[in-house]
């Protein structure tokens, strides 16, 4: 490593996430109501990786993410009284299931299995993020996800018109592969990073990954990092620490993780600490937040960095949660 | 929110939720109420006064866009709101509905003149080339670029050409034109030759300006996919002398190396000549020590003799 002397400063990070949650008072904390449910998601996350899951309030997490929950059409929201969307819909369940709190919430399953599978336009492929009809490969992911994880893949079973949902989907899916191998957020959109790792964690789910051409996108991942060692979403695009997460799964899940240069990769993420109040931010000398925190955090876990609990590169969650439910698919961690 | 939590739709409600959206335009509770009210209120009124309210969903939106380009929410409301105007437009209003279109065209060119690799002004571009020939016979494919007209595909071929040559590195712009050109090529019933080769001279200019450009290698890449079998070989022969001319020049250009060994491998599947085989592991062998980040690939690539 180029810069040794650099460490993951794992008890900044811890104490950086709790303060987060005890600024309620400031305006920037109203001011992110609407992803606020996913924030937990990441906090939560990132700290059972840095294996300090106590630090976090678990019953005070469990009531706001239970008043997240519409009882009336089984979705969650970012923030009570906000309206419910896929996006807080992954996040809350992937909250109480690494909590193992799902019974103690109170929240009844089969309404949120409904509330997923009456997004997806009849005889569609993919799924949109509310009864607005936005659709994105990000939304599709996060349906096939919210179902493994809530047991009831074999929804996608169901035929319509004479295919499957899931042949659907499938479908869908190949219809959004570009040349270079990869996918972007919709039909004809440009490949980036984080819609290819939307479609492969998908493909993954279903067992579908048989329609990737793993050298082919692997070749265009690894092609992700640039000089410093950090990664890129897209070609001639700037390195951010978020890719850790996007670029590395994928190639985690084609098995090619080590087609990247693993050393100055975790140099880069390190570099983007912040020392003095904790937190990564997306390059060296920017604000730190928690969604590049827990994204430097996992790319540090799938890349074998000592003392970090692994993450599952299919889910983003614990190894060990995803084990606990069976849904543990293949893939290569360094 | 006190407004929709009793379920206000009033016109004075509108403008509360537009003060509110300013500050921020994140809040997404808040546009699903603002269409809520929109949508109540046009049932009141008529279709001149609808589309002047829908006209003003654009403008605004456009203006909020100007400070957050990247903001998901404003970009879905804007789409909406085009979409639901669109459906206003009669028959004989078609003339209106092309002006509107045109507008917005223009808008996207301008946002994209800000920031040209900004996926969200390119997704919104193809969706309204969507909307813009969408045809209400349900047999037809409705989806981007196969809904497209010929004249649409010839203008957005020429409109691919003035970002890339404003900026080659413009990959977003590249990626328009393989998806332009794929179905313009397909309505065609296949590509000439000389059709190609103007894209190789083209692809050619911006490569011996930038070789570390990657955006040029890959559109070389689906380039040479494009390539009919009977003439493949007489092709790739040609760019690999062309890329050889290249590398003499630049002979620490990883992106040389690269196209040289996966044309060598190429042209192998085509010729079975074990000679460019033996090339191709040369060129990795030479890439380990140019690109040593990536070593892995390349010995995974590496085959036996």
């Amino acid at each position: 490593m180029s810069e040794s002397t650099a460490k993951l400063n794992a008890d900044k990070h811890v104490e950086y996430i709790v303060n987060l949650g005890r600024a309620e008072n400031t305006l920037s904390y109203h001011l992110t109501e609407h992803l606020r449910l996913n924030g937990i998601y990441w906090a939560i996350t990132s700290l059972s990786l840095l294996g300090r899951i106590d630090a976090l309030d678990r019953s005070a997490v469990i009531e706001y993410v239970g008043n997240c929950w519409n009882s009336s059409n089984g979705g969650f929201s970012s923030h009570p009284n906000h309206d419910t969307h896929i996006l807080s819909t992954l996040s809350g369940i992937q909250i109480l299931i690494t909590l193992d709190a799902v019974e103690e919430a109170k929240i009844d399953t089969s309404k949120v299995v409904d509330y997923i599978l009456q997004l997806r336009p009849s005889n569609q492929g993919f799924f949109t993020g509310d009864e607005w009809g936005e659709s994105d490969t990000r939304f599709t992911y996060c349906a096939i996800s919210t179902l493994s994880l809530l047991g009831a893949l074999d929804r996608l079973d169901q035929v319509e018109s004479g295919t499957s949902i899931k042949q659907k989907i499938v479908s869908w899916f190949t219809q959004c592969i570009n040349f270079d191998g990869g996918f972007g957020n919709n039909i004809g959109a440009e490949t980036h990073s984080g819609q290819v790792f939307t479609a492969v964690a998908a493909l993954a789910i279903i067992d579908r990954l048989d329609i990737i051409h793993t050298d082919n996108l692997s070749w265009w991942l690894s092609e992700r990092q640039v000089q410093n060692g950090g990664l890129n979403g897209r070609p001639q695009k700037q390195e951010d620490v978020c890719y850790s997460w996007w670029v590395l799964s994928a190639l985690s899940i084609l098995h090619r993780l080590h087609w990247i240069n693993k050393d100055k990769l975790i140099s880069f993420i390190l570099s983007a600490q912040d020392p003095d109040c904790g937190g990564i931010a997306d390059r060296p000398g920017d604000v730190s937040d928690v969604f590049h925190t827990l994204f430097g955090v996992a790319g540090l876990s799938m890349l074998g960095y000592p003392e970090i609990e692994r993450v599952d590169p299919v889910y983003c969650m614990p190894v060990k949660t995803i084990e606990r439910l069976g849904l543990k698919k293949s893939y290569t961690l360094l | 929110m006190d407004l929709r939590n009793h379920a206000v739709k009033t016109a004075e409600s509108l403008d509360a939720v537009t003060e509110l959206l300013k500050i921020n335009p994140e809040y997404y509770t808040m546009w699903n109420y603002r269409r809520i009210i929109l949508l109540n209120l046009f049932t009141e009124i008529g279709v001149d006064a609808t589309q002047e309210k829908l006209s003003f969903e654009l403008m605004f939106t456009l203006g909020l866009l100007k400070e957050f380009p990247k903001v998901y929410w404003i970009w879905n409301h804007r789409t909406w709101a085009l979409e639901t105007l669109s459906a206003t437009f009669t028959d004989e209003q078609a003339d209106g509905r092309l002006w509107e279109w045109n507008n917005e065209l223009k808008m996207v060119d301008s946002l994209l003149k800000l920031d040209s690799r900004n996926f969200h002004a390119w997704g919104y571009r193809r969706q309204l080339l969507t909307l813009m020939n969408f045809k209400e016979d349900r047999n037809t494919v409705s989806t981007f670029p196969h809904v497209l007209s010929r004249d649409q595909l010839l203008k957005e071929k020429q409109s691919t050409l003035h970002f890339i040559e404003n900026n080659f590195s413009n990959f977003s712009a590249w990626h328009q034109r393989t998806k332009i050109l794929s179905q313009l090529w397909a309505l065609d019933g296949g590509v000439s030759i000389d059709d190609l080769n103007e894209e190789f001279d083209l692809v050619k200019q911006a490569m011996y300006t930038d070789p570390s450009d990657q955006s040029v290698w890959l559109y070389h890449k689906w380039l040479i996919q494009q390539v009919a079998d009977e003439n493949i070989v007489d092709v790739l022969q040609r760019e690999l002398e062309s890329i050889n001319e290249l590398y003499e020049l630049e002979p620490e250009s990883k992106w040389c190396l690269e196209s040289l060994a996966h044309y060598n491998k190429l042209l192998h599947q085509h010729t079975q000549a074990n000679e460019l085989l033996r090339r191709y592991n040369e060129y990795l062998t030479e890439l380990i020590t140019i690109d040593p980040d990536r070593k892995n690939r390349y010995l995974d690539s590496l085959v036996k003799l």
